[in-house]
């Protein structure tokens, strides 16, 4: 029975800790972008705007955060809040080099502030070739200006999903217990 | 079982409590938030674009103290194009959606007659809906008009925000019996329903318990399997089934005895059938046939082309789409626009190729669009991934002198990325 109650206990431990790897809080390395709810969130300080990108002319499936292709791009950006369609904003995409002194320099993208009534910026571009690149969103008009800031990588494919790393690390833990357990029992059987 | 053992099997047992608490710790931790609404999004968007179709609501007022009477108003026609998939409005109940019984619903009314059962209701035809409320519980509640199909669930219309301020200690709920005594439905008889909720509360724990104590479930089960019913044929049980069963039977003869002797006037709970006739059909000289739509996903645009015909004697002009409780309108229908709608459901983004009205007599095509974000934030334009993917909703149009016309639309529905 003690054999028992050990092998249980590893058990636990070993569910519990698969469960904490899996349920452990998102990283934002993609700054005031993230997947909030099933749903691709751009924050811009108290407001938040729906993200959407599409390549239709390489892949049928939207994508949040990196763009997958290079190319033909079309990104959506959807004001969730009401009190976003009477404000200026102002959309600017340039290219990753550390410093942001000279933006003209290095602007590939630049949609002017200009007020959206229905809510929905529309932005279309070709990136021609991979790279680093940071999204830079503005909405001036309210009682503070706000901007945000998202660093993106185009070209680089679809990252993993991070089911598809975890789910192979806790089946590989857990077999390995298994296993473990099994031999243990087989060395020092219990009395029935 | 040894003493040894039943320690063992308890430390089992204290581990699968630790397990209990740290999944719940941990979906607590994980996932908790405040639910703000009624996740009336994720609802199909073929229920809410093709099955009722919501106009003219009106939430009054919406700030409230406990105990004041509130209304929410309104008129709803059912699509002519009713998906196929969903149950028919053959016995249908008018509900309102709220988070909780925040208000009490005094009376519900439909086309001006007392609706409190379900019935039938006609497709293609509409209705006009008074719904009167008594505030309850303080809080800033979001509230649908909804009505219940039979065998398609709830449909929720739109909704608004509507406050209640006060404290819910204070609220009373009084009305007059037929032998003239005042009782307040809030507390009446609240500890008898206790009472109640106790004795067979206690009474099944007791019937359970007792079988559980007396080898458990899957023990019985086995030996039942392995040898049959004899074995388990205890005499007690028989008495003690016997013993439960007449208590039961007392408890609910004498608990009706009671009752009539003390109440001896009641009115039992209605059923039967409402039979509301719908409104009248208004005259309308306005004829719509619709023949091609297409929805510009990245640009989030229905885009309709349709054949308007104008049958009447004076000019008319397109004001307002609405669909699944979203009002899209331009300069025309911004002028007629209800003020106190709520404005996270009104859209300004709907233009046609040409503005100017039909004339009398005329046929012609019009190519509308309604653009907003709201297709997406709404989540209608999931519907693109359904496998009949057909839009529906109400155009309104006006005369010169000002008379509304509603036509119910629909099409089917092309996703295109015009812009590239």
């Amino acid at each position: 029975m003690s054999a028992r109650i050990a092998a249980m206990k590893q058990i636990v431990l070993t569910v519990l800790l698969a469960a904490s790897v899996m349920f452990t809080s998102q990283v934002q390395a993609h700054g005031g972008l993230a997947l909030a709810d099933d749903m691709c969130v751009l924050t811009v300080g108290p407001y938040r705007m729906h993200f959407t990108g599409y390549q239709p002319l390489s892949q049928e499936e939207e994508f949040c955060e990196d763009i997958p292709e290079v190319g033909k791009t079309v990104i959506a950006l959807d004001y969730i809040q009401e009190e976003l369609r009477p404000l200026t904003t102002e959309v600017r995409i340039i290219r990753d080099t550390g410093s942001e002194e000279n933006l003209d320099a290095i602007t590939v993208y630049h949609l002017p502030p200009k007020v959206y009534p229905s809510a929905s910026i529309n932005i279309e571009h070709t990136f021609p070739e991979k790279g680093k690149f940071v999204g830079l969103v503005t909405v001036t008009g309210g009682a503070q200006d706000y901007v945000s800031r998202f660093p993106f990588s185009v070209g680089e494919g679809r990252p993993t999903p991070k089911i598809a790393i975890i789910a192979p690390i806790v089946l590989v833990i857990a077999a390995g217990a298994f296993f473990m357990m099994r031999s243990r029992s087989k060395t020092h059987p219990t009395a029935a | 079982m040894s003493i040894k053992s039943i320690f063992k099997l308890g430390v089992l047992g204290l581990y699968g409590a630790a397990i209990g608490a740290a999944s719940l710790a941990m979906t607590l931790a994980v996932d908790v938030k405040t639910a703000a609404a009624h996740g009336e999004r994720s609802q199909e968007p073929f229920l809410r674009m093709r099955t009722i179709q919501w106009y003219d609501l009106k939430w009054q007022p919406k700030v409230t103290k406990v105990n004041d009477i509130a209304t929410i108003t309104g008129k709803f026609h059912l699509a002519e194009d009713w998906p196929r998939a969903v149950g028919k409005p053959e016995r249908a109940f008018f509900n309102i959606g709220s988070p909780s019984p925040v208000f009490v619903r005094l009376s519900t009314k439909l086309n001006g007659e007392p609706t409190f059962i379900s019935g039938p209701l006609v497709i293609g035809r509409d209705y006009e809906f008074e719904v009167r409320l008594k505030a309850r519980i303080p809080g800033r509640h979001h509230m649908h008009a909804m009505v219940n199909v039979k065998e398609a669930g709830p449909i929720a219309g739109p909704a608004s925000w509507m406050n209640i301020s006060g404290s819910w200690d204070d609220f009373t709920n009084p009305i007059t019996t037929l032998t003239g005594k005042t009782i307040d439905l809030e507390t009446f008889n609240f500890g008898n329903g206790i009472f109640w909720h106790l004795v067979w509360l206690g009474l099944g724990c007791f019937w359970i318990g007792y079988y559980v104590a007396r080898p458990m479930f899957l023990p019985r089960s086995r030996v039942l399997l392995a040898y049959g019913d004899e074995l388990l044929l205890d005499p007690m049980d028989r008495k003690v089934a016997w013993g439960v069963a007449i208590l039961t039977c007392a408890l609910v003869w004498g608990g009706y005895r009671y009752t009539e002797s003390v109440h001896p006037y009641t009115v039992p709970i209605q059923a039967g059938e409402s039979k509301v006739e719908p409104m009248p059909i208004a005259p309308n000289p306005v004829a719509i046939k619709v023949t091609h739509a297409n929805y510009d996903v990245p640009g989030r645009a229905l885009r309709v082309t349709m054949d308007i015909t104008n049958n009447g004697d004076s000019p008319i002009s397109i004001g307002e789409f609405t669909t699944a409780g979203v009002r899209f309108v331009n300069k025309l229908g911004q002028t007629h626009l209800d003020p106190d709608y709520p404005r996270e459901l009104v859209a300004t983004g709907l233009s046609m190729d040409n503005d100017s009205s039909i004339a009398p007599g005329e046929t012609r095509e019009v190519k509308m669009e309604a653009k907003d974000a709201l297709w997406e934030v709404q989540r209608l334009m999931a519907l693109l991934g359904d496998p009949e993917s057909r839009f529906g909703g109400l155009l309104m149009t006006w005369d010169e002198e000002g008379n509304r016309y509603i036509n119910s639309i629909a099409g089917a529905v092309i996703p295109v990325f015009t812009k590239l």
